[in-house]
């Protein structure tokens, strides 16, 4: 193996460099999304390492679809699959639940995050199980399970690769599918270091060579495989008609997670079902290629069942969480209700002009990029979460990504005006569905001011007299506007308004206005 | 009411909300290109382009060749499972361990240098070896050792995975009440590019694949239909 110059600091700075990154990111983490984004754009090896992990995926998947009508036909195949899903989620769920009970796993439903968390706590119990190793999972975040069960003195250890070393640095994933990609190998050199202990307790030698740092996590984490009481993972796909679900991953350690321990937990939002399996391969490669750019990913596991009488392995239990948590109520949303159709790919991310440059953690939530700003504010409410809603230039890039066809900057859009929406007792019929069922914190971003300028603007174009009159005092008085108008400004020039207006221009022309001549000409 | 009722009836209360048209693109899986001559090359290359290795190899010769593979990599304790075609093999190779039994994880994970697999079908268009697991097949076999060797018979190379699911072979036994209850599509060995996009190979399964792949074995599983 190759030596590595090592920048030599002392054992204590290093550490107290990883103290001071595991502070910044706590600071940043109270902070609000505008200050957030900022604090972002102001640290150039974040940007650095954003930007290179987006071209890079973008680059892969590019080289994976190289035909465009193949590109197109899978994609209409993925939005077909996943909008059949979505038009029979309850039968697809009954049978579901059918199938899997049949086949000795058993299933629990969860309508909040707090619930979901109480019945996993609750099966641990059940089993004394103290030690609990998870495989990747973006719902175990969503619900905060980790905090939940180590409140509770259950030790979980993120065994996926990024999110091992983010669980290490005590922060929380920056991307759906790279959960470390925000830290550069110097960093998580350090991190290692500092952090990490081998089984016999000593701290892991310093190393910035990739090969040695996944060597020496993957020397702890089977070590914690070995020995761990109970498996959490996530669930890519569940198959109704044979009661099967299925994970997708390269590093192994899904399988680890779902096979050594004795007891395995599943946990998946209930959009995940898919009717059978001959939906399952297509909708398979247009995943691992829109997430990473491969033809396929190393393993893909599917588990019908715990162990059987005469098998020398396997999980003795299996268990199925199914999590609502807010998406009934999406499935109840006329306009954003494909937010559900998503196979949680990260495309969209990847693609995202503004999550390449602000990266995963302005946004405050466990989805990034624009896949998140149209779950996240859906799930914990408008009030608190759609100032990330700004975050958004409606280049489409996002949509004209996702492999499954959802129309992205529309829902950002319906969104956006949900914000600010009067509340819901000022609906007009034709809104009548969503007099039940809007959007959690409809109307919180409304300001007096913006509905005020909003109105006028509507009033001025309706009432002819009062557009002559503004038009009038836009032209005349146009040197008295200002040169300057905030942010906007900064790196644009304000836009002047003309000497004259565009109807007085046309009637010196000559041209008759034909709404008053009237229909003899 | 259980969360189970509730979340179910607010499901139904909305299955009327913007219901799309159902397409028929649900049911009608996207066709590959691949024809059968191509298989046994793109599996080839496609598992090569994932780092494992592929070894060609004879019926008659495939004993001695994984009895090379073993000394060649220096493998002393090497599992294998326990159905007729692994018999067959151990007998042949010699000093192999059938996985008869269950295993205390420290052995599992720190005495076992290699597996040995049977795959049940190969899928050309992404290099995959189909495994399922049960009585006669562990499921950590393939997962634990940091070698897994998979064996392979040429002419159970399918096109890709829709030809797998369309067959009636693979129909019939997830319709059987008997499951497997553990199906496995293994491509590689495992890896991570989790630092900083850097592949690496071995994060916690095993670091190296080899697969032989044997030219003319007859099927050891009834010919799927093509679809």
């Amino acid at each position: 193996m190759t030596q590595i110059p090592v920048t030599q600091i002392s054992a204590a700075d290093m550490a107290a460099l990883v103290d001071r990154e595991e502070h910044d990111f706590a600071d940043m983490q109270r902070r609000h999304f505008k200050a957030r984004a900022k604090m972002s754009l102001e640290n150039e090896a974040l940007r650095a390492s954003f930007l290179g992990a987006s071209n890079f995926l973008v680059g892969k998947r590019k080289a994976m679809f190289p035909d465009d009508a193949e590109l197109s036909a899978l994609r209409n195949r993925g939005e077909a699959i996943r909008q059949h899903t979505l038009n029979n989620l309850p039968d697809l769920l009954q049978r579901l639940e059918t199938n899997l009970t049949a086949n000795g796993i058993q299933v629990h439903w969860a309508e909040t995050a707090e619930e979901a968390c109480w019945l996993i706590h609750n099966i641990l119990q059940d089993n004394n199980a103290r030690t609990v190793v998870k495989g990747k999972s973006m719902v175990s975040e969503e619900i905060e399970l980790n905090h939940y069960l180590e409140q509770r003195g259950i030790e979980c250890l993120e065994s996926d690769m990024g999110e091992y070393l983010v669980q290490l640095a005590k922060e929380t994933p920056s991307h759906i599918i790279m959960q470390a990609i925000h830290k550069n190998k110097e960093q998580i050199a350090r991190l290692m270091h500092s952090r990490a202990q081998t089984s016999d307790g000593q701290a892991v030698p310093y190393s910035e060579d990739v090969d040695e740092l996944i060597g020496n996590a993957r020397s702890i984490l089977r070590d914690k495989f070995m020995t761990a009481d109970a498996g959490i993972s996530g669930v890519n796909m569940a198959v109704a008609n044979t009661g099967t679900l299925c994970l997708v991953e390269n590093e192994g350690n899904g399988r680890m997670t779902t096979t050594v321990p004795k007891l395995h937990i599943a946990v998946t939002g209930i959009e995940k079902v898919v009717e059978d399996f001959s939906q399952v391969p297509d909708l398979l490669t247009l995943l691992t290629r829109s997430a990473t750019g491969q033809k396929i990913t190393t393993y893909f596991n599917m588990i019908s069942g715990p162990k059987k009488p005469g098998e020398k392995d396997g999980p003795e239990q299996v268990h199925l969480v199914l999590l609502d948590n807010g998406r009934s109520r999406i499935f109840n949303h006329d306009t954003l209700k494909p937010t559900l159709q998503c196979i949680r790919c990260g495309a969209c991310m990847n693609h995202c002009p503004v999550y390449a440059r602000i990266g995963g953690h302005a946004y405050g939530s466990t989805y990034p990029g624009p896949i998140g700003q149209v779950v996240t504010p859906q799930i914990g409410g408008l009030q608190k979460h759609g100032d990330m809603l700004s975050a958004c230039s409606l280049n489409g890039a996002c949509g004209d990504a996702c492999p499954v066809r959802i129309p992205l900057p529309k829902l950002i859009r319906e969104l956006r005006s949900e914000a600010v929406n009067p509340d819901v007792n000022h609906l007009t019929a034709d809104s009548i569905r969503q007099v039940f069922n809007p959007v959690l914190g409809r109307g919180s971003k409304r300001t007096l001011g913006e509905s005020l300028i909003w109105r006028g603007w509507s009033l001025a174009h309706r009432q002819p007299w009062l557009y002559r009159l503004m038009t009038r005092l836009l032209t005349r008085g146009r040197k008295l506007l200002p040169k300057k108008l905030g942010p906007w400004t900064r790196s644009r020039s304000m836009p002047q308004a003309a000497a004259r207006s565009l109807h007085e221009l046309v009637r010196d022309r000559g041209v008759a206005n034909e709404l008053n001549s009237g229909e003899s000409q | 009411m259980s969360s189970r009722d509730r979340i179910l009836q607010r499901l139904k209360n909305g299955q009327s909300a913007s219901r799309q048209q159902s397409s028929a693109l649900a049911f009608e899986a996207v066709n590959g290109s691949l024809e059968v001559a191509q298989f046994r090359r793109e599996f080839i290359q496609n598992l090569s382009d994932n780092h494992a290795e592929v070894i060609p190899t004879s019926a008659a010769e495939l004993a001695t060749n994984v009895r090379q593979l073993l000394q060649d990599k220096d493998i002393a304790h090497c599992l294998i499972g326990c159905s007729a075609a692994a018999d067959a093999l151990a007998r042949s190779v010699g000093g192999l361990q059938h996985y008869d039994a269950a295993l205390e994880n420290s052995e599992l994970f720190q005495q076992i240098d290699a597996g040995i697999s049977f795959a049940r079908y190969g899928l050309a268009a992404t290099g995959s070896l189909v495994l399922e697991t049960g009585i006669d097949e562990p499921r950590t076999l393939s997962l634990v050792p940091p070698v897994n060797i998979v064996i392979l018979n040429e002419c159970d190379v399918l096109a890709d995975f829709n030809q797998l699911v369309q067959s009636d072979d693979w129909q019939q036994s997830f319709s059987r009440d008997n499951k497997p209850s553990n199906m496995l599509l293994i491509s590689g060995p495992s890896k991570t590019a989790d630092i900083q996009q850097t592949l690496a190979f071995g994060a916690h399964g095993p670091k190296q694949l080899y697969v032989f792949l044997v030219s003319d074995a007859e099927s050891a599983v009834d010919e799927p239909t093509a679809p």
